[in-house]
């Protein structure tokens, strides 16, 4: 697989009045097993799987499928995210943050299995951390920057658009944040 | 009395035998001399293992009474010699049941592929003493001894060496898998069949979600199914790698639905595009960062080996498991690492050798940045050898891959300050012995070469990377070249993409015809997509003498 990079939640400190309430749950997602509940070995899934067999291949006469197909129950469609903006990320003096004051993305996890992620920028004290500096939240790292977990070391990287002229230094490429619609320059 | 306490029926026999109950508190008013203890059985049935025929117990009555020449009754439990079914064949499962005490002989490898050779135990050979089985590839039934060696990406005849002697060139025509607002997205895994390559992309929609293409070998997609989300959760999930085992591909990936945190999951996907197992959550503990991220996974013959780092303590760890073929977990989470000195253990890649499973992974934070491997027994439980530093942490090396290749582990990865910034890798033996040292695979010049992702041919190996040394075409390309088992290269470089801004991310798959199918990131159409291309194998003349 190749590395992802996904933005660093510990430390956030941004009020929840900021990122309000995750979508609501549908309380019936997949499956998940402990196997540390069963004998060590895998166990049931929560729901049923449907017995009937494929048999044709993918032109309709290929191989015979002896495997039955499990019919995903899904969580409904939540719709497009929330995101709540408070600044804008990518122009820093733009004046919607206070003088110290950097404009930084977040994202709120659900709590729940069918719940839905918030995405949103905020306002805080900017931090000393610029490319490649080692971070634990954002508050370690300057405006325009934004801390990730990048599998090789949690560090501050620059933030860019995904589309267009990304405006990374010679080397790096911009590879998309959990959170939609952000980069950072890896 | 352990085996008198448990019911009213045996309180009551003793009760009458005796003149008292079997189990009850004494008090210092009782009267009278210590009671002998009441005999430990009557019959068999009264010994606490009896009905396991596999472990018989007899109940022996107690001896004669001296002086009166009598017999008390009752005995004491005796256990009788249990049934060895151990045939001294390491080829079968033994096994003793319980309720008929008869031995069953299970072959203890399978054919998965129904070439009519059996896979290896794993962690051995194939072929080799030991092995119980000699397909060296049961995931594809055009591999066996005796098979004849065609270029098609197959160790066809089971010599070890795949394609002997063939090279692989670029053939024209990209094509865009992801569909257009889908963007970003990004490649997890691709995986070849024997009819269809499975793709695993991660893509925009609503949040990112892992969406599947099947693709026939020119990279179109068959349809039915196309392209179709396989996670259907609202938070992010994202691809991981897919491997084929015979008639299942074995998918992975991390999403973060339940718990606030991401956890990696598994599942099975049919040639057909049908997903055929629920989600299989395979990481459980939580953490304080972000949850269980960087899955890795690779296939022993019998069962998937699938890696994550994960931050339980504050520091990132490796924790793995093995997955059987039908999906389930054979073990709880396995810590590979132990971060005691405060480094982190992340972006674990495995591959499963001779006599044990190779992890390599990257080791630091965001000042020191090193490499290590690790040998574990097959089943991941033991180190084989203490953790190997391949690098020393004076440069950025990142992003660790590794393969076995016929004898050796062989491990990648990129360094992105070294002179040169280019992909280095490393030939370690099974014993943990370094076969062939850190060497500078590709040449970047002053540029840089990225994201390594190599295909083992027994001989030699084709080494896919990203390099933006082309100064005239703003952003990386994709190149590929051979190099030997010394880590030398072998002919020329191969240059796979040619258009404007980024191809990152090459993901390689032996297909059909010595075709090696790529999935890979590109921007070309402005945004970023998920593309595929392919290599052809071009057969090569005889043998060497």
């Amino acid at each position: 697989m190749r590395n992802r990079i996904f933005l660093l939640v510990l430390g956030i400190s941004l009020p929840v009045s900021l990122v309000g309430v995750a979508g609501a749950g549908c309380g019936s997602v997949s499956i998940e097993t402990n196997p540390d509940e069963v004998d060590g070995g895998g166990g049931d899934a929560k729901h049923d799987v449907h017995t009937s067999v494929t048999t044709g291949g993918p032109d309709g006469s290929g191989p015979e499928d002896a495997l039955p197909d499990y019919v995903d129950p899904g969580c409904p469609d939540s719709g497009p995210p929330i995101t709540q903006y408070m600044c804008d990320p990518f122009n820093q003096k733009n004046g919607d943050c206070m003088p110290g004051e950097g404009c930084f993305i977040f994202v709120q996890y659900p709590q729940e299995p069918c719940g839905q992620e918030i995405y949103g920028a905020g306002c805080a004290p900017v931090g000393p951390g610029g490319q490649g500096d080692p971070c634990m939240g954002f508050q370690d790292c300057g405006g325009g920057f934004v801390c990730v977990v990048s599998g090789s070391g949690n560090q501050c990287i620059q933030l860019c658009p995904l589309t267009g002229k990304d405006g990374c230094a010679p080397g790096l490429s911009c590879e998309p944040i959990d959170v939609e619609g952000f980069g950072g320059c890896l | 009395m352990k085996a008198f306490c448990n019911g009213p029926a045996r309180a009551a026999l003793f009760s009458g035998v005796l003149g008292l109950t079997a189990c009850g508190a004494r008090t210092g008013l009782e009267a009278g001399p210590p009671l002998p203890p009441p005999p430990e059985c009557v019959v068999d049935a009264d010994c606490p293992t009896f009905g396991d025929l596999c472990n018989p117990v007899k109940c022996v009555p107690l001896p004669l009474d001296g002086d009166a020449g009598t017999s008390p009754k009752g005995g004491t439990c005796q256990d009788q010699p249990k049934i060895d079914c151990n045939d001294n064949d390491p080829c079968t499962t033994d096994t003793c049941a319980p309720d008929t005490g008869a031995c069953s002989y299970q072959i203890a490898t399978l054919d998965l592929d129904g070439d009519g050779y059996r896979g290896p135990i794993p962690g051995t050979i194939a072929g080799t003493p030991g092995s119980c089985g000699d397909d060296c590839d049961d995931s594809n039934a055009a591999a066996h001894p005796g098979g004849k060696e065609i270029c098609d990406g197959v160790d066809n005849d089971c010599n070890g060496i795949i394609d002997d002697n063939a090279t692989f060139v670029p053939v024209s025509g990209e094509v865009v898998v992801s569909s257009p607002g889908l963007q970003p997205a990004s490649p997890g895994g691709l995986a070849w069949s024997g009819k269809v390559y499975a793709s695993m992309y991660s893509g925009k929609s609503s949040g990112d979600r892992v969406f599947m293409s099947i693709l026939n070998p020119g990279g179109d997609k068959v349809n039915p199914p196309g392209e179709a989300p396989f996670t259907f959760v609202n938070a992010d999930s994202f691809a991981g790698p897919t491997v084929w085992v015979g008639d299942r591909f074995g998918v992975i990936w991390q999403d973060r639905r339940n718990n606030n945190n991401y956890q990696t999951f598994f599942s099975l996907l049919g040639e057909d595009g049908a997903k055929k197992l629920a989600d299989t959550q395979l990481s459980f503990d939580e953490d304080n960062v972000v949850g269980a991220v960087n899955p890795a996974m690779a296939w022993n013959g019998t069962e998937f080996l699938v890696a994550w780092q994960l931050a339980p303590t504050g520091v990132y760890d490796l924790f793995a498991t093995r997955v059987g073929v039908d999906g389930k977990s054979k073990t709880a989470p396995i810590a590979l690492t132990a971060s005691g000195d405060g480094l982190g253990n992340e972006s674990p890649s495995l591959a499963a050798g001779k006599d044990g499973v190779g992890v390599t992974w990257f080791v630091g934070d965001a000042l020191s940045k090193s490499i290590s491997f690790q040998i574990f027994s097959t089943d991941l439980t033991t180190p084989v050898i203490p953790p190997i530093l391949l690098t020393d942490g004076s440069t950025n090396s990142v992003y660790p891959t590794v393969v076995w290749n016929k004898d050796r582990y062989v491990v990648a990865w990129a360094d992105w300050s070294a002179k040169p910034r280019a992909i280095y890798a490393m030939a370690i033996g099974p014993d943990g012995t370094i076969l062939v040292p850190k060497i500078a695979i590709t040449k970047p010049g002053p540029f840089h070469s990225r994201w390594p992702n190599l295909k083992p041919l027994g001989d030699r190996l084709l080494v896919l990377y990203s390099d933006d040394r082309d100064d005239q075409n703003a952003g990386y390309e994709i190149y590929s070249r051979m190099i030997d088992n010394q880590l030398l290269p072998i002919g020329s470089e191969q240059r796979i993409t040619n258009a404007p801004g980024d191809s990152l991310h090459p993901i390689a798959s032996f297909g059909p015809d010595g075709n090696i199918g790529v999935l890979f990131r590109d921007d070309r159409l402005g945004q970023q997509d998920v593309w595929f291309t392919r290599l052809a194998c071009v057969a090569g003349g005889p043998p060497p003498p």
